[in-house]
């Protein structure tokens, strides 16, 4: 367990989406996340697979899978299960509750605003306590279509409380305006675990529509720790109903 | 500050009054709710029929394209850009229509700044287009009876209505709402592009007959016909008088569900109202967003919480003319008071003053549900007519393609019939067949039938004295005839109300 909270900007994929590619999600496919929730009474399922190095020879592996619940206005609940294969005998799984509250939509100039509380539970013998990420969420337009997001998260482990903090600068840009509109790139430079042993990624990525109810991600992102570069790639589908 | 929007409300107030409109501001409280901070997306009912819309692929795109137009224009006018709405906007706008998404488009994605400033309204303006596809999906979902659908569409009406954003199913009065002193402003000065949403407002209005009560393998082929004229003619036109209306485009969906369709005008006039308050370059930034409330609220449903429709017939209030007016014409429950509309008249686009209660070939009463009779659509509008043999005489005096939706002997069974350019029909009925004794059109609608088979015509005749000696015609026969203009015809001769007093509205 402490490994994913370790590993966590590489690997933890959660959180909010809507039937809408330009709904940024965290986890599909990048870290960062927009400041709005899904919509009132939608619920979606979402499937996601990573792999990626860290000075191993054989990559490692991640499967997720969550279901979302837009239980209120603006608010949403879910639960994600994660397993992650870290070697061939270290297995790692976790079970992720989430609540996010949608504060504040853009108004005038004053950006979105939102939280996110998540709590990861070991499901795996041996492992101990649970993980916490608190996030704090900023969405705003830029001068066209494009927006800015900033996520900064403090998280830390009940087993052994020792809070760390994460920056995200997440960027995002629907594409093939005028004729098509289907289609998110998204971007995002980050530090994680700031004024430790900190790591600095930076991830580029996708967001396709596939039908008004599916959407299709794709990402890369590079994680720069002490002169070790891993990458990450990440496919997912995400679909609402 | 209050004061100072006020003063200016009232300022605008007299300079209004002296150009002859009704002043600016209606002055109605705001709902809590659109104080609200929050973005409040909503879901769309959860329901087997969602996205059923996607098994008529290119009615689907051509309905995806129509959430792009709006949301370009809104987001040109608040950023400084509306000197390109009748060029480059005008030109991506179109691109958009001509080229549709396969996919809906979320119109905060592509006017950021416009839901920035006007948060509120993208909330009434979401949920009234969710009731749109809802509507429709269910109308062509083919896995429920007609009758289960009905069902449902009260359902998702009353699902709509259950939240603030909800607008008015009541008709308002037309005339009232387009009568203040920014009115007009928008498609005076960028008459292209008004013409491309109310293109596609027409669009959104002629699909419910469309699709009220007929298979998918019929809506699909009326989806070739009316899909060309949409582009072809509809999109383009930059002379209509006034918005389309669902009442003058899917009569039988408006009769049947006059809430949902008055409901639709209502949004579709806060659209124009919208238009015109951002293009009224007298006005602040401030008083933009005051007046674009005030627009919301006139038509939401809490402002007309208890009030209910009444017939112009029947109409003894005194609310003639102002915000609380839910006359509707005589003979049409789903389409509020228009500019000039008497009791029982109204001005339509492209037919002049009609009378909706009316046949309109014959001038005789319409006859009520569930025998509808028939309606034809062809240029631009769909019609109610007394009989199928009405619908044939009229379609065959106006070129071009038609499309007539016809009532036969089976309850469950709509005649849908499309002909080409030289009036050649084909018919979604196989086997139909047609009777037809030539009379005084007073009685026209029991004398002039369509059947579904030959052995159900030759039933009906067996079985009922005044079809004693006629004989059954094929289509071949029965469309090869035409009685011409029936002497009952009644041409309603007044000037066009929107246009009589100098120039076009």
């Amino acid at each position: 367990m402490r490994k994913i909270f370790a590993f966590s900007g590489i690997l933890l994929a959660s959180t909010s989406f809507a039937s809408d590619h330009n709904n940024i999600d965290s986890g599909r496919p990048l870290r960062f996340e927009d400041a709005y929730s899904i919509a009132f009474r939608e619920q979606t399922l979402e499937f996601g697979y990573s792999l990626f190095t860290r000075d191993t020879v054989r990559p490692n592996h991640g499967f997720s899978a969550e279901w979302k619940s837009g239980f209120a206005k603006n608010k949403e609940f879910s639960i994600g299960f994660h397993r992650f294969s870290l070697g061939s005998a270290n297995e790692l799984e976790s079970l992720e509750l989430s609540y996010f509250h949608g504060l504040r939509r853009e108004l005038n100039n004053l950006p979105a605003l939102a939280y996110r509380v998540e709590v990861g539970v070991p499901t795996r013998s041996g492992s101990r306590g649970a993980d916490l990420l608190l996030r704090g969420i900023s969405t705003k337009s830029l001068k066209n279509l494009d927006k800015v997001h900033l996520n900064v998260e403090v998280e830390g482990n009940t087993d052994k409380f020792s809070p760390s903090w994460n920056a995200l600068l997440g960027y995002s840009v629907p594409l093939g305006y005028p004729s098509t509109f289907d289609r998110t790139l998204v971007a995002e430079l980050g530090l994680l675990n700031i004024g430790r042993k900190q790591s600095g990624t930076f991830g580029v990525g996708l967001r396709q529509q596939l039908s008004p109810y599916e959407i299709f991600d794709l990402g890369a992102t590079l994680n720069f720790s002490g002169g070790a570069t891993g990458l990450k790639l990440a496919i997912g589908y995400s679909r609402s109903f | 500050m209050k004061l100072f929007a006020t003063a200016s409300i009232a300022a605008l107030a007299i300079l209004a009054s002296a150009q002859n409109t009704k002043p600016i501001s209606t002055n109605l409280p705001e709902p809590d709710w659109m104080k609200g901070l929050g973005a409040d997306h909503l879901f769309y009912k959860r329901a087997p029929y969602n996205w059923a819309i996607l098994k008529v692929p290119n009615f689907a795109k051509d309905m995806f394209a129509t959430s792009v137009g709006h949301a370009i224009a809104y987001e040109a006018l608040v950023t400084g850009r509306q000197n390109e709405l009748e060029g480059s906007i005008y030109n991506n706008i179109y691109t958009a229509l001509k080229n549709p998404p396969r996919n809906p488009v979320d119109e905060n994605t592509i006017s950021p700044h416009f839901h920035r400033k006007y948060g509120a309204l993208n909330k009434v303006f979401d949920w009234a287009h969710t009731l749109h596809f809802q509507t429709i999906d269910i109308l062509i979902h083919p896995g429920w009876t007609d009758a289960q659908k009905e069902a449902e569409i009260e359902r998702i009406w009353a699902y709509y209505s259950s939240e603030p954003y909800a607008i008015t199913g009541l008709p308002l009065n037309m005339e009232y709402l387009d009568g203040f002193s920014y009115s007009g402003k928008f498609r005076k000065a960028y008459p292209k592009t008004n013409g491309l949403f109310w293109g596609y407002h027409w669009l959104q209005s002629v699909n419910y007959d469309m699709l009220y009560k007929i298979p998918l393998k019929d809506q699909l082929a009326q989806y070739n016909v009316i899909g060309e004229w949409y582009h072809e003619s509809e999109l383009l036109k930059t002379d209509r008088d006034f918005m389309p209306m669902i009442g003058e485009l899917s009569p039988r969906f408006a009769k049947r569900f006059p809430y949902i369709a008055n409901s639709f005008d209502n949004l579709h006039m806060l659209h124009d109202n919208v238009n015109d308050i951002l293009t009224d370059s007298s006005l602040t930034e401030a008083q933009k967003q005051y007046e674009v409330n005030q627009a919301i609220i006139r038509v939401l449903a809490s402002t007309h919480a208890g009030e209910s429709a009444v017939s112009s017939a029947d109409d003894k209030s005194d609310k003639q003319g102002t915000l609380h007016d839910h006359r509707y014409p005589f003979g049409m429950p789903g389409m509020g008071m228009m500019k000039g509309a008497t009791e029982f008249e109204m001005y339509m686009t492209g037919m002049g003053w009609m009378n909706m209660s009316e046949c309109s070939h014959c001038s005789i009463p319409l006859n009520d549900e569930p025998d509808w009779g028939a309606s034809v659509s062809a240029n631009g509008w769909t019609m109610l007519v007394r009989c199928i043999m009405c619908a044939r005489d009229m379609a065959a005096e106006i070129p071009g393609k038609a499309i007539i939706r016809s009532a036969t002997e089976d309850p469950n069974r709509i005649l849908v019939l499309i002909s080409d350019e030289e009036g050649n029909w084909t018919s979604n009925i196989p086997g139909v067949v047609f009777l037809e004794k030539f009379g005084e059109h007073y009685t026209c609608n029991s004398w002039s039938k369509a059947f579904t088979s030959r052995e159900a015509c030759e039933k009906a005749i067996r079985e009922n004295d005044e079809f004693a000696g006629m004989k059954p015609m094929e289509l071949a026969e029965w469309s090869a005839i035409h009685h011409g203009k029936p002497n009952t015809y009644r041409k309603i001769n007044k000037p066009n109300p929107y246009r009589s007093q100098g120039g076009s509205k």
